[in-house]
């Protein structure tokens, strides 16, 4: 029996000793001293880290300076550059998700990078509505590499087979609930209109309350909406939930990743906020298309341009200058930016899709049509710029994902649920100043 | 190491080994730990590297506001004082109390089930051992718990079975209601450890008493309850105790399951998938080190009442 028990945990120490090496930390920025290298962390899917890597090569040939490519998918990668920063060992460069830019500016290791501007990073070929996006408390700590606007993506064959007319750009909150609707019947049963976008923060919530003269959050990081106005939110969803409208909310559960298992790609409901193009559609053999999020009834559409991703410097950076002239190449340099094209979303500036428009693919055509349009009406709009998403935003988030779900499953009323994510944002937004 | 060669040297002729003076002996006999400690070092430095130095640390920062990026601030014990007036960390207790009071006798009872079965005099008996070891195999892995995802999900191999005889299932993995019971399948189907041990111990039990049985007329069911059972005791507690602490450890699972979120509506929040999300996702570390250290408390009471336990109900031989 000896034998056997020893052999067991043998084996099973063996298991340990191998999920352990498998979730290592990978060396990092060893040899960064030296000023003709430089570290750069990012996260994307295979497209991205393709159309980094030829940028890359390209700054390398035009400034003799190498670069260390490190690069991972999302999930993990703030904590695993959480434990970098904890460690005095940050990466010289890196990618950082737009709405968590102010919560590591608000803990002093983001450089200020007004120094290198105008100088060493061009920004005035950005978009004005992007320039802003990695601006906190007047300070410059990260240039947006990227763009875009969170549309509605909705399945074009499930319009057709149905014999219901797509949504035209100027549709409205009430178009919205009606199609979904007539999707549902059309659809048959266990099938819906739309998925439930209650939760749906910048998707769906944000344009909404613009679309009404206020916002998620103000410039002192405060939130910008009223208990009143959530609990008409929750309640246009929990009518549309009642109705058959929109999806139930135990379909939720496969919705926060682009895969086969989403109810848009399963075929389970026709419509979503929050997804672009560029992700879904590789994913189906049906056609999918791109509308503005309803208006609303005074024909704003609310939308704010997000500045995608961001570049930034940790104040710990080996090599601040080069990573400096790396950004400037990821906005301004037209060879880099034809390297890119789409992968890392609808690129900052007018001059980078001038260069781009011609060797597109109808997809990214579509995309690139698409956000000049809204770019437009957000013109129209005439709205001020989205405030940067303040520290503590992700808690935030998290709070109106649960408080959302609470209605959904009919576990909380509707007064309820928005207190609760009252007392949690506003907790999560004051503690993590 | 300068030591060892040093002592190397002063080492007595062989002839005086007979009657060393007891300064010596002492000496001596340091010279051998030394040596038993050189072969330890690599478990010791492993111990206090990996254990019990993040372990002091740790409690360290429990006592602080910790947000990984800007240096500890010392709070005292306001971690813990808040611990218990978060919703969500109550939440996240009564689903780890549920998971481990369910998905602990499953697992014994799928391997006791099993091993008794297997342990019949059957042919191809390390064929059969094998292929029940095999999900444990897997153990908590990734792999296994996405598929579990895709089995229950909606349009998942469950309920397109369910669908053969025309029965619309459910979403398992969406519903609140379910998505618990998947994690505590999935953790009974994984029986294959202490099955392994359950095996072994069965092979080691006296035949006499069966023999005796037989002649008595005792039914299957007495001989397992009354014999077997009793017998087997010592390992009945042994597995209990890890199971029950694996339980209350479960993470990978309830992440991939839920998405990372413990939902749906916190219906699967672990306790440490949320001392996950608050150390990582929100950037509290201090406060995540708090749970963690009560986490630690509360498994060694549960290992402290099954040791005192144990007088009453285990049967050791001897």
């Amino acid at each position: 029996m000896s034998i056997s028990r020893r052999g067991l945990f043998g084996l099973a120490g063996g298991i340990a000793a191998a999920s352990v090496a498998g979730c290592g930390f990978a060396p990092t920025s060893s040899g960064g001293a030296a000023n003709n290298s430089l570290t750069f962390r990012w996260w994307g899917g295979e497209a991205r880290n393709k159309a980094y890597q030829s940028a890359l090569q390209i700054f390398t040939q035009k400034t003799g300076t190498k670069v260390d490519a490190q690069y991972s998918g999302y999930d993990g990668y703030f904590n695993k550059l959480n434990t970098e920063f904890a460690g005095g060992n940050p990466p010289d460069l890196f990618q950082m998700d737009t709405a968590l830019v102010s919560t590591y500016a608000a803990k002093g290791v983001l450089t200020d990078l007004s120094q290198y501007i105008p100088n060493t990073i061009h920004l005035d070929t950005l978009y004005q509505a992007v320039r802003g996006a990695g601006a906190v408390g007047g300070k410059t700590y990260g240039v947006p590499s990227g763009s875009g606007y969170a549309p509605v993506l909705y399945d074009k064959t499930i319009f057709e087979q149905a014999k219901i007319p797509v949504p035209a750009d100027t549709w409205t909150w009430d178009d919205f609930g009606r199609i979904a609707g007539e999707l549902s019947k059309a659809m048959g049963q266990g099938k819906y209109g739309a998925l439930d976008a209650s939760k749906d923060d910048s998707g769906a919530l944000q344009p909404w309350l613009r679309q009404r003269g206020k916002d998620l959050y103000n410039d002192e990081g405060k939130l910008a909406f009223t208990k009143d106005d959530l609990a008409e939110w929750f309640t246009m969803w929990d009518k549309l939930r009642k109705a058959g409208a929109i999806c139930p909310p135990e379909m939720l559960a496969n919705t926060d990743s682009a895969a086969g298992n989403h109810p848009l790609i399963s075929g389970n409901i026709a419509m979503t906020t929050g997804w672009g193009l560029a992700q879904m559609q590789p994913l189906t053999q049906h056609t999918l298309d791109i509308v503005v999020v309803p208006r609303g009834s005074n024909g704003k559409t609310g939308q704010a341009l997000n500045g995608g991703v961001l570049l930034c410097i940790p104040v710990k950076s080996k090599n601040p200058e080069a990573a400096a002239k790396l950004i400037d190449l990821f906005v301004s340099d037209i060879d880099a930016i034809k390297a890119m094209a789409l992968s890392r979303g609808i690129p900052p500036s007018s001059k980078a899709l001038e260069a781009l428009t011609p060797s597109l693919s109808a997809a990214d055509k579509r995309d690139v049509t698409y956000s000049q349009y809204v770019a437009d009406e957000v013109a129209k709009d005439g709205l001020p710029n989205a405030p940067t998403a303040p520290p503590g935003y992700n808690d935030a988030k998290t709070a109106l994902d649960a408080a959302a779900k609470q209605v959904a499953f009919g576990k909380m009323s509707i007064p309820d649920a928005v207190a609760q994510y009252f007392r949690d944002a506003e907790a999560a937004l004051q503690g993590a100043k | 190491m300068s030591d060892d060669s040093g002592v190397a040297v002063l080492d007595p002729p062989v002839s005086e080994q007979a009657a060393p003076p007891p300064v010596r002996r002492k000496r001596k006999r340091h010279k051998h730990n030394l040596a038993g400690y050189g072969f330890l070092a690599p478990w010791l430095i492993g111990l206090f590297a990996f254990t019990l130095i993040p372990m002091v640390y740790s409690l360290y920062l429990s006592l602080t506001k910790f947000n990984l990026l800007t240096a500890p601030q010392w709070i005292g014990f306001e971690n813990y004082t808040r611990l218990f007036s978060d919703e969500r960390y109550l939440q996240s207790i009564k689903v780890t109390l549920l998971y481990v009071v369910t998905s602990v006798p499953l697992k014994l009872a799928a391997a006791l089930l099993v091993a008794v079965a297997l342990n019949r005099g059957l042919r191809a008996l390390g064929f059969y051992r094998a292929t029940f070891y095999l999900p444990s195999l897997l153990g908590a892995s990734v792999a296994v718990s996405v598929m579990w995802r895709q089995i229950f999900s909606r349009d998942g191999l469950v309920n397109q079975f369910l669908g053969v005889f025309g029965i619309q299932g459910a979403d398992w993995i969406g519903d609140p209601r379910y998505a618990m019971w998947t994690l505590v399948l999935l953790s009974g189907w994984q029986f294959g450890t202490p099955m392994l041990i359950f095996l072994a111990g069965l092979k080691q039990l006296p035949q006499d008493l069966y023999e005796a049985a037989a002649i008595d007329g005792a039914g299957r069911f007495t001989v397992f309850f009354k014999i077997t059972l009793p017998l087997l005791s010592p390992m009945v507690f042994f597995n209990l105790v890890l199971e029950t602490i694996n339980a209350f450890q479960t993470f990978t699972p309830a992440y991939v399951i839920s998405n990372g979120l413990g939902g749906p509506i916190d219906s699967t929040l672990l306790y440490t998938l949320y001392l996950y999300l608050k150390g990582f996702g929100s950037m509290q570390m201090g406060y995540a080190s708090a749970m963690a250290w009560v986490l630690f408390a509360v498994i060694g009471l549960f290992t402290a009442i099954y040791f005192w336990s144990a007088r009453r109900w285990v049967n050791y031989a001897d």
